[in-house]
Order: structure tokens, then C-alpha cells, then sequence
């Protein structure tokens, strides 16, 4: 791959150096430009930050990345889940499409409009105009993005449409000498009635690297998303991702967030209930075990009347996991006829495994059904001793009670072949 | 089947069972009856080798087997059953699953072979209609959301799936309904042969009238006290617990 040469940056450094130069002042302007502001004005955030006081990422700020910023020549196939076959896929290697194992046609045929759109088209001002709204409000890794990210993937479902096949987004980061670091930025736009589903699966080749995504999601009105985010990270390796999701009248978003391993995972996954009788169903499942540390942070936006919001988020830690849930629903004051929920339950199956959790209401409208909560315990050896005492054996009982936890996140998962992978990862994980 | 000798146990520092003596041979049903707190559950729970009871003195010989020495799942797969006298919940974790779970369990000790999904099934419909359970039932998480009866009612299902050779029930009468006793007590009897015993620990007398017991034990303060037959339950019905302890303070 011939990156002898290539020199590396902590997050800091690069920030500086490409916000200076003028290459990246003129691709992306737009974004640039806002990326910018937010540094000059903020910079990332520290232990005293509230949002980040239980994720602490100065391991990020210390690590010294490469950066791929044009697509490298990729000789050997990117692995992919088992039921990849079935999917529309889009790997991508190092934050950029593979461009090589990309095939247009099967999109064209599914009538989805694929666009990627890198740093060497010219007119991106006019093709990003419509994309840029969600960066608003940056955060210090958005704006991280912003600053670096050198393609776009855009998806775009057009209305009316029902996609047969999955899309799969297959993130595979690889390092070689040196820890790479990515930005992936994908935009996501269904069309008034369209049908499709997403599956967003990270993985790497073991060492140590840093992706730094950000997902824009817009669902038109009665636009119906199935969406996935696997993440089995290399236990090494550091993953940022912010998913904004913007949903129009009467849109359906089924999404699960399937958090397998990785050292430092951060989800901040915001969701605008922007459309009258919009629905959300958010499920989360993290299996931490050696010093994983997974946090998911959750903003849910009740903005009109008569949505619907169901979050449910279950962590098992094991050995020195660290698991983090931080959730905020906000009903604003137009919202009247609001059901809104929002659950954390977490399972701790060692002394040293530990959790905050930090479920948030905010009501601003008087004729609302909001309910929030939050549990931890252990395994129950009442129920290990009742499994016992009709012959299964302690392993088989432990592993029993620990599939029931997670069960009814299992069982909603809509995709047979990611229930099935899960069940897998499940099995995996108890051995 | 089962001789327990000089049994003692202690709870958090406290004795609970003060040498109990109890001899169960194969065929036999044997009643226990008792004050609240006499030591009934934990000596069913000390049997099925539930933790956080020390045995401070004693010995239990099943089958040939010196009992406490054995994990609790040895001691199912050996035979022993106990219906639960508050069955737990089980969220998530199918009750049809468990039961196969359990079954295929004990056949793996037994070296015998898995029971296949279809034959289980034909199995547990017969079974369910013994115990006068709806199939329902089955395909729920264990014992979630089940009336009291029909958690009790749930653990016979099991004993007559697993076939122990011993049942120690407690106080699987309390919480069945009048009909659902009758039905009970005749999914027990069904269940009896010449080679399967029975320790039944209960409050009443009623659910007697639809067995055959050998014996009636009372187990006071942790020792049983009095052993008697069937018409001892009727004595103890009539004129309660302060009568054995009378009789008792006079020899
Ligand atoms: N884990 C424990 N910690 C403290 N005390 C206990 C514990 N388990 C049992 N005991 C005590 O031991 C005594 C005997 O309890 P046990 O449950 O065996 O009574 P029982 O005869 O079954 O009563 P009941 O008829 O009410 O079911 C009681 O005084 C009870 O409080
Ligand atoms: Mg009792």
C-alpha cells in the first residue's frame, strides 16, 4: 500500500493544519467554513464537559492517525457479513468507497439514486446545498467531519418507492503501520412513501484506528425506514458516530443499535420528530466485555402533535466493560398528544463491569403520555437455582438468563439474517 | 429413596433444622405438616441444594447417593423434583424452551438421546392436558405474568415431564382452585407407581382427601415431632398445632 511516507496527526493538529490550507478550503466550502466556526469558537470537549463527562477521550486527542484522503488501490476483498450477497452493498475502505467492488447497476435497477461525491467534483456547492441543514448545530466531532471528510455517500430513495433488497454500508477500517483514522459522512434521503432498509456494519482488521461518522437521515412524509448500526469494532479501536435523523409526517423509523465491541464507542443519535404522527422505535443492545466502554447518548425531539417514540436500551457488561446511557426526550410545547417512552436496562455480570445511566424528560406540553426509566442489577440466583434444580446445568442457566435478557431486543429485530448473525455474536459472547 | 439423618442447618446463625430424621422408601407418599417457619421450605430447599444454608450436621443418602454432595442440577438429573412453594418468574427465557432445555438435560446425563422438537411437542400437549393447562402457556416466558395457581399448576407440569423419582412439593395445594385441586391431585395420583415417592409439605388437610398418604409427619422447631397416618391430618385440622405441643411437653 506503499504508506511509508505518510505522516500522522492527532485529531488537534490535523484540524489546525487543514482548516489553514487551501486545498480543503475549496472542496466542501460550506462545510469547511462551519467547521471553522466551531473551533474557533469551541474546540472538543473535556472531562468537564457535561455531555461527555462519562466518555473520556483523550486517548482519541493523543493518538497520532493517518488520514486517507484519496481512495487507496484495495487488492484484497474487504470482509463482509454472511448475508451480504442478499444486500446492496457499499463497502467502504478507510472512509472511502471501494470503488472497484461498488455496482452501480444493482442500485440504478432498485431505482435508488447513489451518489457519491468526492472532493475533485467542482460544482459541490449546488449538490451539498440541500445536505448541509442537519450541521446546524455542530459538535466537536461533527465538526471534526466537517473539516475532514473528503467524500459523500448519498442515498437517495425517491418517492413511492419499496427497495427489495437491504442496503448495506460495510465500514472496514484497516491500518497498517499506523492507526488510521476515518471520516465517513453519509446522507440518507427517502422520498414521500418510500420503503427501504439500512444496514450500517463497522468492523476492522484488528488494530488500532478511529472512525469518526456522521449519518444524516431524512424521511419524507409516510417514508418507512428499517435501519441497523452493527458495530464490531477491533477491541483496539475508537468509534465516534453522530446519526441525525429527521422524520416528516406520519414516517415509520424501526432502528436498532447493535453494539458488539470496540474500546471507545460514542453514539449520539439525535431524532427530530419533525412531521405530525411521525414513529420511532430506537432499540439498542451493547455486549461489552474486556474494557469496552460504550456510551449512547439519545436525543429525542418531540416537535409536533400526535408521534410516537419507543426507546429501549440494554446493556450486558462483563469483566471491565464500561457501559454509558444518556437519554433526553423533549416534547415541545406545539407536541400536544405525545407518547413518548424511553427504558435503560442494564445487566452487570461481573463485580468490575459498570454503568451510568441518565434517562431525561423534558415536557413542555400539557396532553402528553411521556414515561422514562432505568434498571441495573445482576444475574438472579433465584432464577439460576430454579433453572438448576430441573437439571440444567450452571453455565447453560447463566447463558439461558442472559439470552432472555437481551431476548426482546433479539426477537424485534425485523431481518432474519441479522437475528440470526446476532444470535451468533450472542453464542460467541457467553462462550 | 431417601434417608435423611440427624439433619441440621443453619441460616444466617440461626439453626433452622435441629436433627431431622425422615425415611422415604420408593412408592411412599409422605406428608409434612407444620407451624409457619418450622424449617418445611428449607428443608425442601436444602434437598434440592439451594445455597446459603450451612449444614452444620448430618447426612442424606438418595439412591445410593450421598445427596448434599452434589451440584443442584445433579441432584434433578438423579431424580429429585421440587414444585417450588413460590415459583419465580422468568422473563425473556420460553417456558417450552426451558422445559426442553430441562428434559434433554437430564436424558444428556442419563446418556440417553435428545428428545427431537416434534415428539417433545406431542409430549407436552398430553402433559398440559393433565394439569388442564392451556397450551398458551407454554410459548410464555416461564411463570411470567401466571396467576398463583397457574404457576403451581406449571411446576406439576414439569414433574410429570421430568419423571423424578422423588417429588418434594411445597405447598403446591395453596393458590388451586377447587377444581384445580381435584385436577392436581389426580395428576399426582396418575403419576404415583411403586417406584416413585413423594414428600408433600402442606397446611391442609383437603388436598389429602384426593390422595393416599403413608405417612403424616409433623415438623415442629425444626424436628419432626410426630409421625402418624392419615387420620393424624384430621387430628391436626381439628384441634391444631398447640395439641402436638401439649402432648409433647407431657412425655
Ligand atoms: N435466608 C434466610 N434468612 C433468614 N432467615 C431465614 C432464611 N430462610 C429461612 N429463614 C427462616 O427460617 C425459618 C424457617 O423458614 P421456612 O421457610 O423453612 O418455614 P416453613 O416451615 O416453610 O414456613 P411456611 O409454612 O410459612 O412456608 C423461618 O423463621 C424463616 O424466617
Ligand atoms: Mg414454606
Amino acid at each position: 500500500m506503499g504508506n511509508q511516507g505518510l505522516s500522522t496527526f492527532t485529531p488537534i493538529q490535523i484540524v489546525n493544519a487543514h482548516l489553514q490550507s487551501r486545498d480543503f478550503q475549496d472542496s466542501f466550502p460550506s462545510f469547511r467554513e462551519s467547521a471553522q466556526d466551531y473551533f474557533t469558537k469551541s474546540g472538543f470537549p473535556t472531562s468537564k464537559t457535561e455531555a461527555w463527562r462519562f466518555t473520556n477521550i483523550s486517548p482519541i486527542l493523543k493518538t497520532k492517525f493517518e488520514y486517507h484522503h484519496h481512495q487507496e488501490e484495495n487488492k484484497d476483498q474487504i470482509p463482509a457479513p454472511t448475508y451480504a450477497d442478499k444486500c446492496l452493498k457499499i463497502d467502504i475502505l478507510n472512509g472511502r468507497v471501494a470503488g472497484k467492488s461498488l455496482d452501480h447497476l444493482s442500485f440504478e435497477t432498485e431505482g435508488i439514486l447513489l451518489n457519491i461525491i468526492s472532493e475533485d467534483i467542482t460544482d459541490t456547492k449546488t449538490v451539498l446545498s440541500s445536505l448541509v441543514s442537519s450541521d446546524g448545530n455542530p459538535t466537536a466531532f461533527t465538526a471534526l467531519n466537517m473539516a475532514l471528510f473528503s467524500q459523500v455517500i448519498h442515498l437517495h430513495i425517491p418517492d413511492n418507492h419499496i427497495v427489495s433488497k437491504p442496503i448495506l454500508l460495510n465500514i472496514f477500517s484497516q491500518s497498517s503501520e499506523n492507526p488510521v483514522s476515518s471520516n465517513i459522512r453519509i446522507h440518507i434521503t427517502g422520498g414521500k412513501h418510500s420503503q427501504f432498509t439500512i444496514i450500517e456494519t463497522y468492523s476492522g482488521n484488528g488494530k488500532t484506528y478511529f472512525n469518526n461518522s456522521v449519518i444524516d437521515i431524512n424521511l419524507d412524509s409516510d417514508a418507512k425506514l428499517e435501519y441497523y448500526k452493527i458495530q464490531n469494532e477491533s477491541d483496539t479501536s475508537y468509534h465516534i458516530s453522530n446519526t441525525v435523523i429527521n422524520q416528516g409526517k406520519s414516517s415509520i423509523m424501526n432502528a436498532n443499535i447493535l453494539s458488539f465491541s470496540g474500546k471507545l464507542i460514542r453514539n449520539d443519535i439525535q431524532v427530530d420528530l419533525n412531521g405530525e404522527g411521525a414513529e420511532l422505535n430506537l432499540f439498542g443492545l451493547t455486549l461489552g466485555q474486556s474494557q469496552d466502554h460504550i456510551d449512547n447518548t439519545v436525543l429525542v425531539n418531540h416537535r409536533k402533535p400526535h408521534c410516537m417514540s419507543n426507546q429501549l436500551f440494554k446493556n450486558i457488561l462483563d469483566h471491565k466493560s464500561h457501559g454509558v446511557f444518556s437519554g433526553l426526550i423533549t416534547v415541545y410545547e406545539d407536541a400536544q398528544k405525545t407518547d413518548a417512552r424511553q427504558k435503560n436496562q442494564n445487566l452487570l455480570l461481573s463485580e468490575t463491569a459498570s454503568v451510568n445511566s441518565n434517562p431525561q424528560l423534558e415536557i413542555n406540553a400539557d396532553d402528553v403520555r411521556c414515561s422514562h426509566g432505568s434498571t441495573t442489577g445482576q444475574l438472579d440466583d433465584e432464577a439460576i437455582f430454579y433453572l438448576r434444580s430441573r437439571g440444567i446445568s450452571y453455565e447453560d442457566a447463566r447463558k439461558m438468563l442472559i439470552s432472555g435478557f437481551a431476548h426482546e431486543i433479539v426477537n424485534g429485530i425485523g431481518y432474519t439474517p441479522i437475528k440470526d448473525s446476532l444470535n451468533i455474536f450472542l453464542d460467541n459472547y457467553l462462550t | 429413596m431417601i434417608k435423611i439423618k440427624n439433619l441440621k442447618v443453619r441460616v444466617e446463625d440461626k439453626e433452622i433444622l435441629k436433627g431431622l430424621n425422615l425415611e422415604v422408601k420408593p412408592g411412599e407418599l409422605h406428608v409434612i405438616m407444620g407451624p409457619n417457619g418450622a424449617g418445611k421450605s428449607t428443608l425442601a430447599n436444602v434437598l434440592s441444594g439451594k445455597s446459603g444454608y450451612d449444614i452444620i450436621d448430618g447426612d442424606v443418602n438418595f439412591s445410593g447417593k450421598d445427596l448434599l454432595d452434589m451440584t443442584p442440577e445433579a441432584r434433578a438429573c438423579e431424580g429429585l423434583f421440587m414444585s417450588f412453594q413460590y415459583p419465580i418468574a422468568i422473563p425473556g427465557v420460553n417456558n417450552m424452551y426451558f422445559l426442553k432445555a430441562s428434559v434433554n438435560a437430564i436424558q444428556k446425563y442419563r446418556n440417553e438421546p435428545e428428545i427431537d422438537a416434534i415428539d417433545f411437542l406431542k409430549m407436552i400437549r398430553s402433559k398440559l392436558k393433565e394439569v388442564d393447562l392451556d397450551e398458551k402457556f407454554i410459548k410464555r416466558p416461564v411463570n411470567e405474568g401466571f396467576s398463583g395457581g397457574e404457576k403451581k399448576r406449571n411446576e406439576i407440569l414439569q414433574m410429570i415431564t421430568l419423571k423424578p423419582t422423588l417429588s418434594i412439593l411445597d405447598e403446591t395445594d395453596s393458590g388451586l382452585d377447587i377444581d384445580a385441586l381435584k385436577i392436581v391431585s389426580q395428576g399426582i395420583n396418575n403419576f404415583r407407581n411403586s417406584e416413585r415417592s413423594f414428600i408433600l409439605i402442606t397446611h391442609y388437610q383437603r388436598m389429602l382427601d384426593y390422595l393416599e398418604p403413608d405417612f403424616i409427619h409433623v415438623l415442629i422447631d425444626g424436628k419432626i415431632v410426630k409421625t402418624g397416618d392419615k387420620s393424624l391430618a384430621q387430628d391436626l385440622e381439628d384441634k391444631g398445632y398447640s395439641w402436638v405441643r401439649e402432648t409433647m411437653g407431657s412425655n
